[in-house]
């Protein structure tokens, strides 16, 4: 029993330093925020009318979320993917994030019930229940915990910061010499 | 340990405004993007421009209000029949006349302006206060002003 501990724990510790773990979350949660922001700017229409739902914006201000978020989205997932700027990147997810969770209690607590727009899943084919509602709140929790490990993470493989680092250590290491 | 540090503020500043631009430029040429509008304009979707034949029309319905926007003096020399006078300059002067009249504009008529031609402007200013002001209907403009309406004889008085 002990040992199993010690392994999670190790296993969390390297997963918190960053490793292949670390990067599979970077990469995946790069590749839903990348979606969800193409979808979101191919109809910036719709997503408008999606954000009016909220009833939070008043509707003179709601052109520019809606023209901004789709793209802010399709930047910080290209670049949590290739891993550059990964910590601004998983900076602004975190904020975008907790923005949504807001927004979402708010509806939850009013009771309405309508499609958030979220991360367009049900285009992928995945049957997943984008309702407004408590599960949404907790799913997009999770995401921000899983923005915050990226973002706490001293280390990423396969990543463009990563290949620019070992560039740079490589060009100094012989005159180092 | 200082988590987030200035670099990572300043990174994530620059994202938001590349995004920002990135946005407002592609919603541009977007076929399913947003129009941003003035105020004037979005009230100028409510003035109409209609020709003498119209304004005719709306003339013998005795259901409209003709408003000559033209100076006091303009005005009394000769008018539409039946029209009374809010001139658009001086600017607070109107504004004044409007709100005196306020109840009489807003009372179920349809409101035509007219003043000396096509391109006088006075008519368009006017209409643009009226709205200002608070009115919710179209507001029609005789596009050939005044001198058309003597041309082809229509009822003037002076």
């Amino acid at each position: 029993m002990r040992t199993i501990m010690k392994r999670i724990k190790n296993l969390l510790i390297n997963i918190s330093y960053g490793n292949r773990i670390t990067t599979v979350i970077r990469i995946m949660t790069g590749f839903l925020l990348l979606f969800s922001g193409l979808f979101k700017a191919a109809d910036i229409e719709t997503f408008g009318r999606t954000i009016a739902q909220y009833k939070i914006l008043p509707e003179t201000v709601l052109v520019y979320p809606a023209m901004i978020i789709p793209f802010l989205e399709l930047i910080i997932g290209s670049l949590l993917m290739i891993g550059y700027k990964i910590k601004a990147a998983s900076f602004v997810s975190i904020v975008l994030m907790l923005m949504f969770t807001v927004f979402i209690l708010i509806n939850v607590i009013r009771g309405e019930k309508f499609n958030c727009g979220c991360f367009e899943l049900g285009r992928l084919g995945i049957g997943i229940n984008e309702t407004i509602g408590m599960h949404l709140v907790v799913r997009d929790l999770v995401f921000i915990i899983l923005y915050w490990i990226v973002f706490n993470a001293k280390k990423h493989c396969f990543s463009l910061e990563n290949y620019i680092e070992t560039k740079k250590l490589k060009e100094i290491g012989p005159s180092a010499n | 340990m200082n988590l987030i540090n200035k670099k990572i503020i300043r990174d994530a500043i620059y994202i938001i405004i590349i995004a920002a631009f990135l946005g407002m430029l592609i919603n541009i040429f977007h076929p399913k993007g947003y129009s941003i509008v003035t105020k004037t304009y979005q009230k100028s979707k409510k003035i109409i421009f209609i020709n003498l034949d119209e304004a005719k029309i709306k003339f013998d319905s005795c259901k409209s209000l003709f408003i000559d926007s033209r100076s006091d003096g303009e005005f009394k020399d000769i008018h539409i029949k039946g029209a009374i006078n809010i001139p658009s300059y001086p600017f607070e002067a109107a504004e004044k006349k409007i709100k005196n009249n306020f109840e009489l504009l807003k009372s179920n008529v349809e409101l035509v302006l007219y003043c000396s031609g096509s391109h006088c402007g006075s008519s368009f200013d006017l209409a643009v206060k009226i709205i200002e002001a608070g009115y919710k209907r179209n507001i029609y403009i005789i596009d050939e002003g005044i001198p058309g309406w003597i041309n082809t004889g229509y009822p003037t008085e002076r």
